[in-house]
């Protein structure tokens, strides 16, 4: 299936996006991004935390993307958003990618051996399936509930969330590659276990958790939106797509489209660029 | 190297377009769900049903079962007396309750002794869901059970008229009984909670079918089995968290309710519920947001029902256990720092009032509300009492509201945003509906906000129902002895609805606002949207819905 899916347009899309100039294009709405969560705040034209209008006010002149259900400036707040978000998402991001690395490396590697390590090995896998099994959301109820709403304690318990998903993907990787032949010739060599893991088994397992970030991303933001809706998001009216989300879902259905439209928007639009930057830094091209 | 790596490229392009697609139509979905309106579609069709749809609100089928969803439990129950409807200032069918006259329901009749003590009670001939006729040994067993169940409601709410059923009801014969109170001054507070929730009558004869040595009321029984009341409706289907069907019963003691199946639908985003009867598919939505309500009651197949003095009131609880809110003054700070009129025309969209700055219903007989602090938003006056009070720089404090109350947490940014000019910092700390439950009653916040009201609408009962010393109701643990005796002077007087009545409450109502334990920022209308076709729809003051007041549907 994969031979199937490598047809010669998808190739020569590859040759297209391996032009430099087409290449770093990829970056630029990254690289937008990373501005406006760092000069945001002070761009916009209104306090993001404040009423500063009538409530529920269209899109127009004065507010280009209306005013939400409490009379705070959609634009203002979307723009604002940007830091909170890029900050909890890609905090999530490396902890939960980093952290899923070492732990299916080394449940990959002890998971067939004897003795305490292997049963060690074997049980934190077991355990990850367990996770997993869980409800993210539930799990981060449960943390949120025990540290408290902030931007830490979010990104704690959204980690502890989405870190199984990417230790399995490397533990799976790290099964396939430490059958391979190269590694016994390494071993014949006389390098180390660890040396092995680090030269030999680390790059050749941890593309997929990697390529994976991206999702990873997208969905720390969906999991933040959710957490914030059940109440024990970041405190209101701290400025966040996923609450801006949760909150103006239930007046799109009256037809109050814009306070949920734009964040969704930006968010997709981040998710987006965020997989450009892993598919720049972490694919073929 | 790369010969090394899984073929991700595939995945990767799959993700990303996944993501795009996802985006697509998420922005689509947001910007196409307003459907168009379908006005010629009745719900119930046949022009003898009906369909309400509403949130979870965990149905409770009576106070013994402790705190829930009454609504359906209060139709398929009936009460000893009953509080009439009249028609709402508004017209369009809607209605509300005459919170000050208790007439016959279950009881046929009253009279009192001579001395305000003694209430002699006649039954009528109704006939319980099970079958059985009412009697006199219902209603003593349901007050056995009401204050001998660990968990139920019925015994705090109705202290002091009522509180030791085994010495104060009596047994005359099968359809007399008599109900002594203490003190005659609590007669009016006593005869509405009889027609209220606590007034509901069971019947012993089914329930005793069931009880057993660990159950000795049957309560584990009727939490599950809902049929053992004298209401006008039993229920037929009832599928937790889902939906309830409830038919008429023909043989109901004021008659053959005239809708004769109601479908409840528990759909749990209010845009949908509201969508819902725009849409035709629901004859009544529950707990829509103010501005839907403020949105479509502009349709003219829509109604947004107000009535001329709503009991549910947005009120802010300053704790007065722990600083700031320690003092008195902050607390006048506070009260002054509240932008009224900005949260009843943003927020509740000009569904809401204030009529003052009190709690009580300014139309109780005999009652007034002159005299009393004039609070309003006036930031300077606030930041001198602050400054008073020791914070001339301003003062910071956390306020907490539940999720599910979408307007009240836009109330709070109003006050946020506003009080910032007083010199109040305010931190909204949003929280679970069951966390914001604990906390209330913990008093473990600085100041709460929440939207709440008193079933029970007589000036001691209001007076009382958020200041009753470590009541679980008393959310800013406030105690001050000359309110106190106020209250207990009042209910000393023979008629609490009496023009001297009047004036020992409003003496005691305005130390409750010099004080200033709790803000009281407005009365709320009813947050239901109901379609044109449905006729009768009526306030209470426990705002639950009576299903019998229904008229016909048009087809």
């Amino acid at each position: 299936m994969a031979l199937a899916l490598d047809t010669p347009d998808r190739d020569t899309r590859r040759r297209r996006t391996r032009r430099p100039g087409i290449a770093s294009v990829t970056l630029v709405p990254a690289a937008i991004l990373v501005l406006l969560a760092v000069l945001g705040p002070v761009l916009v034209p209104f306090s993001p935390i404040d009423v500063v209008d009538r409530p529920d006010l269209p899109p127009g002149g004065a507010h280009w993307f209306g005013t939400d259900s409490a009379g705070m400036d959609v634009f203002s707040r979307t723009i604002a958003a940007t830091r909170n978000n890029l900050l909890i998402g890609l905090i999530t991001t490396v902890l939960a990618t980093s952290l899923g690395i070492l732990i299916g490396l080394v449940v990959g590697m002890n998971e067939s051996r004897r003795g305490p390590v292997g049963t060690l090995a074997r049980g934190v896998s077991r355990a990850l399936d367990l996770v997993q099994a869980v409800p993210a959301i539930i799990i981060g109820l449960v943390l949120i509930a025990f540290f408290g709403a902030s931007i830490p304690s979010l990104t704690v318990a959204l980690t502890v969330c989405l870190l199984p998903n990417q230790a399995r993907l490397v533990r799976a990787e790290v099964l396939r590659v430490r059958g391979e032949a190269y590694l016994d010739a390494a071993r014949v060599s006389g390098d180390s276990e660890l040396v092995l893991i680090a030269k030999h088994v680390l790059p050749n397992s941890s593309w997929p958790a990697l390529e994976n970030a991206s999702l990873v991303f997208g969905s720390a933001i969906v999991l933040t939106a959710g957490l914030g809706f059940l109440g024990v998001g970041l405190h209101p009216p701290t400025p966040e797509w996923g609450s801006m989300i949760a909150i103006g879902a239930p007046g799109a259905a009256s037809g109050r489209w814009w306070s949920a439209l734009f964040p969704a928007v930006a968010l997709a639009l981040t998710v987006f660029a965020v997989s450009g930057v892993g598919r720049r830094l972490f694919g073929d091209d | 190297m790369s010969a090394l790596r899984s073929p991700g490229g595939t995945g990767r392009w799959r993700r990303s377009r996944a993501a795009l697609a996802l985006a697509a139509v998420t922005a689509f979905a947001v910007a196409c769900s307003s459907s168009a309106n379908n006005p010629g579609t009745a719900a119930g069709g046949d022009g003898a049903s009906m369909t309400i749809v509403t949130p979870d609100t965990g149905i409770t089928w009576t106070l013994d079962d402790g705190f829930g969803g009454f609504e359906p439990g209060k139709n398929v129950q009936a009460t000893l007396l009953r509080k009439p409807f009249v028609d709402s200032p508004q017209g369009r069918g809607v209605q509300q309750q005459d919170v000050y006259n208790y007439g016959p329901y279950l009881a046929s009749s009253y009279e009192v002794s001579p001395d305000g003590l003694t209430y002699t009670f006649h039954l009528s001939n109704a006939i319980s869901a099970s079958g059985n006729e009412i009697t006199s040994d219902d209603v003593l067993w349901s007050y056995e059970r009401k204050f001998g169940t660990p968990g139920s409601l019925a015994a705090g709410i109705m202290a002091p008229s009522l509180t030791d059923p085994a010495q104060q009801i009596k047994k005359i014969d099968d359809k007399t009984f008599t109900i002594t109170i203490p003190q005659a001054g609590l007669g009016t507070t006593f005869l509405a909670l009889l027609s209220d929730l606590c007034g509901q009558i069971y019947d012993s004869t089914e329930l005793k079918k069931h009880v057993t040595p660990d159950d000795p009321y049957a309560v584990k029984w009727s939490a599950q089995n809902p049929n053992y009341g004298f209401g006008p409706y039993e229920v037929t289907d009832y599928k937790p968290g889902q939906s309830v069907t409830m038919t008429a019963r023909d043989d109901f003691v004021l008659g053959p309710p005239k809708v004769k199946t109601i479908n409840i639908r528990i759909v749990p985003d209010p845009g949908t519920r509201a969508n819902a009867v725009k849409n035709g598919d629901a004859d009544l939505a529950e707990n829509v947001t103010p501005a839907d309500s403020a949105t479509l009651s502009q349709d003219p197949n829509l109604i947004a029902p107000q009535v001329s003095n709503p009991n549910t009131y947005i009120m802010m609880p300053l704790v007065t256990n722990k600083a700031p809110f320690d003092n008195t003054l902050v607390r006048q700070a506070m009260a002054y720092a509240t932008p009224y009129q900005q949260i009843i025309d943003n927020v509740y969209r000009g569904l809401a009032q204030r009529k003052g700055p009190g709690f009580l219903l300014d139309d109780a007989p005999g009652y007034s509300n002159a005299g009393f602090p004039d609070y309003t938003y006036d930031p300077a006056k606030a930041k001198a009492l602050l400054a008073q009070a020791g914070f001339p720089n301003g003062v910071g404090f956390t306020l907490a509201v539940s999720a599910a109350e979408p307007d009240v947490r836009e109330a709070a940014i109003q006050i946020q945003t506003q009080a910032k000019a007083a010199g109040f910092d305010i931190t909204i700390d949003e929280m679970p509906a069951s966390e914001f439950a604990q906390q209330r009653t913990n008093h473990t916040s600085q100041a709460f906000i929440l939207r709440d009201y008193a079933i029970t609408l007589t000036p001691p009962y209001e007076l009382l129902v958020y200041t009753a010393p470590n009541g679980a109701n008393n959310f800013a643990d406030w105690y001050y002895k000359p309110f106190q005796d106020a209250l207990a002077y009042g209910n000393t007087l023979p008629d609490a609805l009496s023009d001297q009545a009047g004036q020992a409450w409003n003496s005691a109502e305005k130390m409750y606002l010099d004080e200033a334990p709790i803000v009281f920022i407005g009365q709320v209308q009813p947050n239901v949207l109901v379609s044109s076709r449905i006729t009768g729809y009526a306030w209470t003051s426990d705002n639950w819905i009576d299903y019998f007041n229904f008229g016909t549907v048009s087809p």
